[in-house]
């Protein structure tokens, strides 16, 4: 075991100094060093090894890069499950189970390869995974859906049967919308509709998905909150035509001038036509023609006030209005419709980070 | 006379062709012409004696405007025969008139008016300085409008002894325009009254007019 030290301590120095890269190869060469030590039975040396393993490969959990992150993940299962199996040979079974937990907290449907382990170790793996309630979130990397019309899906995987609860949040804890509360025994799918409590879009930001396991009587155990990046697409509404301008619209009575310009004007005229000429020659015998036309131009003239009597309707204006009126109505429903259809038509993008895990204590 | 009267309709047609309607619709400038039957009645008193003539006169009439300024020109000519023994007389008359319209229903308008009785026993020439007022109304739908003219002798130079006391007239009736189009047609009644030697003559002319014509620009 002795003969280990030496290339551990390198190693360890190694992974401090060296980049992300070179310290992931480091990692990746621990573990097979202490999966090779395991298999020859040294399992204090596996145990070193793959602790070194562990502490080294940390930072690649939370990489931004998700392929990169779920080969870690796995190699960091693999780490945990060998790291156990030492510790539980090594005699140290409170850390086998501790390490099991964390195993299990990092992969809740974890199950160890039963025919490189034996049955003393998964059931010790077993016997972790039924106490430990956990869930984690499998969620797209991104995805973009119609707000209303499409669904965000997530699944939620659960360590083993007990409540939990699931809602979108601001970064600042506040609640946006509640997705799920219930059992889970396996696995349960939520779906959002990209809508917030009261039916509105979010803003665009980073939220987050937050599930909560729960005990028997609802105290919170434990949480894993993931990043989720939201950016809303809505589209520019139109604006509302301006209605007619009260110079476009034409009277719908008749205006008092005319008719009595007409019935003046005819009477008048029509008067004088019948007078006068009698007047200017009185001393002589006329004819008739002008009581013809007097008479004509007097009953023009009421007949015109009568026609264009003050106040009356002015069916041909009233319709020519009432035509303007609908059209500008026409045009003011067509973008009404026109703007509903764009506010219904948000898009919703929606990239997931890497998820932590916050035990409730830490809350 | 009818040689005459086909001459003057020729020339009024040959000027309306000369002037290019589109060019008078876009400008200040209007140009209106007629042509125009009347049936006639004469009523001449001197003394004792009364005769009284009726007939059927022809004529035109154009009218050339400018902003508020206008020109009429009036020209009709005929004959009439007597109820009576008397002769017939053949009768032409003509006017111009240079009119100023301060309102647009308002129109004053001064002038020469001439008038020739030709009979067989010789031809009494008759001539008048008139001034004129004349208002337009229109009587309930724009296209028909109501006019009054009246005037005043305020000069004169007889063919006759006695001497003018007083001339005046009035014209009325009834203008019917054509929507959109330029016709218009017109009937009105007519008569100016003349008295002479305080009242020892008196010349009565009654025309009733119907007129039809055509109107461009304003």
């Amino acid at each position: 075991m002795i003969r280990y030290r030496t290339p551990l301590l390198a190693m360890a120095v190694v992974a401090c100094t060296v980049s992300p890269a070179v310290r992931a190869q480091t990692s990746t060469q621990l573990l097979q060093d202490g999966i090779r030590a395991y298999g020859d039975l040294e399992f204090e040396a596996a145990a070193g090894f793959l602790r070194q393993s562990l502490e080294t490969g940390e930072a690649e959990i939370t990489s931004s890069d998700p392929t990169v992150r779920r080969v870690r993940l796995v190699a960091r299962a693999t780490a945990l499950q060998y790291l156990a199996a030492a510790e539980i040979f090594l005699g140290y079974p409170d850390s086998a189970q501790a390490t099991f937990q964390e195993l299990v907290l990092l992969d809740v449907r974890y199950q160890p390869d039963r025919l490189v382990f034996p049955p003393e170790v998964t059931n010790v793996y077993d016997a972790v995974r039924a106490e430990t309630k956990a869930v984690t979130v499998r969620a797209p990397d991104q995805a973009e859906f119609r707000v209303g019309e499409q669904q965000y899906q997530l699944q939620l995987f659960a360590s083993s049967f007990h409540r939990a609860e699931a809602s979108i949040e601001t970064r600042g804890g506040t609640e946006l919308r509640r997705l799920y509360r219930g059992p889970i025994a396996d696995s349960v799918t939520v779906q959002w509709d990209g809508l917030d409590a009261n039916g509105r879009p979010p803003l665009s930001a980073t939220h987050q998905l937050v599930v909560t396991s729960l005990e028997t009587d609802g105290t919170p155990v434990r949480s894993v909150r993931l990043p989720l990046a939201i950016e809303v697409d809505i589209r520019d509404t139109l604006p509302h035509p301006e209605p007619p301008a009260d110079s476009l619209f034409l009277p719908e009575q008749t205006a008092p001038g005319p008719a009595y310009e007409a019935l003046a004007g005819g009477l008048l005229m029509g008067g004088m036509l019948l007078i006068m000429p009698g007047a200017l020659a009185s001393d002589t015998d006329l004819g008739g023609a002008r009581y013809v036309i007097g008479g004509a131009v007097s009953l023009a003239g009421i007949t015109g006030f009568l026609t264009r009597r003050p106040g009356r309707e002015i069916r041909a204006n009233v319709e020519a209005n009432a035509a303007l009126r609908r059209g500008w109505q026409d045009r003011m429903q067509l973008v009404v419709r026109e703007n509903e259809t764009r506010l219904a038509d948000i898009q919703l993008t929606v990239s997931a980070g890497a998820p932590t895990l916050i035990e409730q204590a830490e809350r | 006379m009818r040689l005459m009267l086909k001459r003057s309709s020729l020339a009024i047609a040959a000027s309306l062709s000369a002037v290019p309607a589109a060019v008078l619709a876009q400008s200040p400038i209007g140009f209106t012409v007629g042509a125009a039957v009347s049936s006639v009645r004469v009523n001449s008193q001197s003394g004792v004696l009364v005769d009284h003539l009726s007939g059927v006169m022809a004529g035109g009439e154009g009218r050339l405007s400018l902003w508020k300024a206008s020109l009429d020109l009036r020209y009709f000519e005929g004959s009439a025969d007597s109820s009576g023994e008397g002769d017939g007389k053949d009768i032409v008359e003509g006017e111009a008139m240079l009119g100023f319209s301060p309102l647009h229903w308002l129109t004053v308008k001064l002038g020469p008016h001439i008038r020739s009785m030709i009979s067989d026993v010789g031809t009494q020439r008759w001539f008048f300085w008139e001034i004129r007022l004349r208002g337009e109304a229109t009587l309930g739908i724009p296209v028909l409008k109501g006019y009054l003219e009246g005037w005043n002798v305020i000069s004169n130079n007889l063919d006759v002894p006695e001497p003018m006391d007083r001339g005046q007239g009035l014209e009325g009736g009834l203008k019917l325009e054509s929507a959109g189009r330029p016709l218009w047609a017109r009937v009105g009644y007519r008569m100016d009254h003349s008295r002479m030697g305080s009242g020892a003559r008196t010349e009565t002319m009654e025309q009733l007019v119907a007129t039809v014509g055509l109107s461009f620009g304003r």
